[in-house]
């Protein structure tokens, strides 16, 4: 290789030895085909990608969990007016490399929200996850940022994933969203409380408290979205939901109710 | 000196170049196959150029929405890896770009004040550490330079192609690159010494 010193060698061969893990590897294969391809993709991609790697239902579970959590964290920052990270910048320096016209095409910048509909019926059979119509930039998520061994992770208490439990939280967080969306913010604090009810610990407890505190900035009480605020900081305190959360009701700071 | 480093076409292809990218030459690559022979080598290498784990699973995630969209016009006039590491130096270039726009998208401190202290950390974990600090002691350019050559072994015409830059610059940067490692190095080492004395 070169001749750097054995003790920068040793360093160079621990980097190389650093790898993922084979739940990670799942989670994002499942997050980047739900992104492209929609939730028949994904499901057909996890379940090939458990396959490869031997993994077996749990680590199929794993990964179209973490597709729904982050489908639906990633509708609720797009409802919101947040725009996806334009893509064109993303495309590799890569004329030199490969003179095929590998540029990347600028990401739609429609930021639809995502439509999340009924099961997926052959792409994962043993697992009815929801099938999914992906927005673009859909799984920039908190879950997305806490699935790697060994790093800061965010203590997101949910419940063990379970798909039934799952698909019916998001339908009901797909309500919130559609109800968040057309301004409707009394509806998004029933709905949040109708999943609160039912799924106190649910897998996208994350997601409705951001949908609590948004709305609740929304209607100008901040004091109460303070407090989803600091409850939804306490689950997840790297989320990207927080940033929007700040910028909502640094809008809404000045009302009767918070003169 | 630096022909050691570029040990030249055949043995670092066969290093480089995975079934996959022989594959491409007689069938469509699978997008597939790509993640499972790459997706390591990704993750590994936006690690190696400075993103957190936490940041190196978004940018691995972007990197493989690229793959998968362009993927069918990889004509296999590079490697595979090659190809790949030139979307990764994309995604992490700009992250880093995004980072330095949001500087309050870093870790917060709660997060880095909950990381295990050296001496709960196994040597290998200590070694990456010193690694990735070593490492952020570079400018973007050389470290991308020292990445591509030291860490995944891709030769300086590839390492030229993926960076866009001419042969003598990226010499000469991964020149530097090395006298700035080492010099890391014997600082880490006597400072270790100093330490258990």
């Amino acid at each position: 290789m070169s001749d750097l010193s054995p003790q920068a060698q040793a360093l160079i061969e621990a980097g190389r030895s650093e790898a993922p893990s084979a739940a990670t590897k799942l989670q994002i294969k499942a997050k980047v085909l739900a992104e492209v391809g929609g939730a028949a993709a994904a499901g057909a991609g996890s379940a090939s990608t458990a396959s490869a790697a031997g993994a077996g239902g749990a680590f199929k579970l794993l990964a179209t969990g973490a597709l729904v959590l982050g489908l639906s964290a990633g509708a609720l920052m797009y409802t919101n007016g947040s725009e996806p990270e334009p893509e064109a910048n993303l495309a590799p320096p890569v004329a030199s490399v490969d003179p095929a016209p590998v540029a990347v095409e600028a990401a739609p910048a429609d930021p639809a929200p995502v439509e999340i509909t009924e099961p997926a019926p052959k792409a994962v059979p043993a697992v009815p996850v929801p099938a999914t119509r992906v927005a673009q930039r859909a799984a920039r998520t908190p879950a997305r940022r806490t699935k790697t061994p060994g790093a800061a992770v965010e203590p997101v208490k949910a419940a063990p994933v379970d798909a039934t439990r799952l698909a019916r939280e998001a339908r009901l967080l797909k309500q919130v969203r559609r109800a968040l969306r057309d301004g409707a913010f009394e509806q998004v604090l029933k709905l949040a409380q109708t999943h609160e009810a039912e799924f106190p610990d649910g897998a996208l407890r994350v997601e409705r408290l951001a949908a609590q505190a948004l709305a609740h900035c929304g209607l100008g009480a901040l004091d109460i979205a303070q407090r989803h605020r600091a409850a939804l900081a306490a689950a997840a305190p790297a989320s990207a939901h927080l940033r929007r959360i700040d910028a909502a009701c640094a809008d809404r700071a000045v009302t009767p109710e918070n003169p | 000196m630096l022909a050691s480093v570029f040990p030249g076409g055949a043995a670092v292809d066969m290093h480089l170049r995975p079934v996959v990218a022989d594959a491409s030459k007689a069938a469509p690559l699978s997008f597939d196959a790509v993640y499972e022979a790459h997706f390591d080598f990704v993750w590994r290498s936006v690690r190696r150029l400075g993103l957190s784990e936490a940041a190196a699973d978004d940018a691995v995630q972007d990197v493989f929405v690229v793959v998968h969209r362009r993927l069918g016009d990889f004509e296999g006039r590079s490697s595979v890896k090659t190809w790949l590491f030139g979307i990764a130096l994309r995604v992490v270039r700009t992250q880093r770009r995004r980072a330095k726009r949001k500087p309050t998208e870093a870790l917060p401190d709660t997060l880095t004040s909950q990381r295990p202290g050296p001496q709960a950390l196994s040597e290998r974990r200590q070694g990456l550490l010193i690694l990735d600090q070593i490492l952020d002691q570079m400018d973007d350019d050389k470290r991308e330079v020292f990445v591509m050559a030291e860490m995944e072994q891709l030769t300086a015409p590839e390492i030229a192609s993926v960076t866009s830059t001419n042969l003598n610059t990226v010499y000469s940067r991964l020149r530097a690159a090395r006298k700035l490692f080492e010099e890391a190095v014997k600082r880490h080492r006597a400072r270790d010494e100093r330490s258990t004395a």
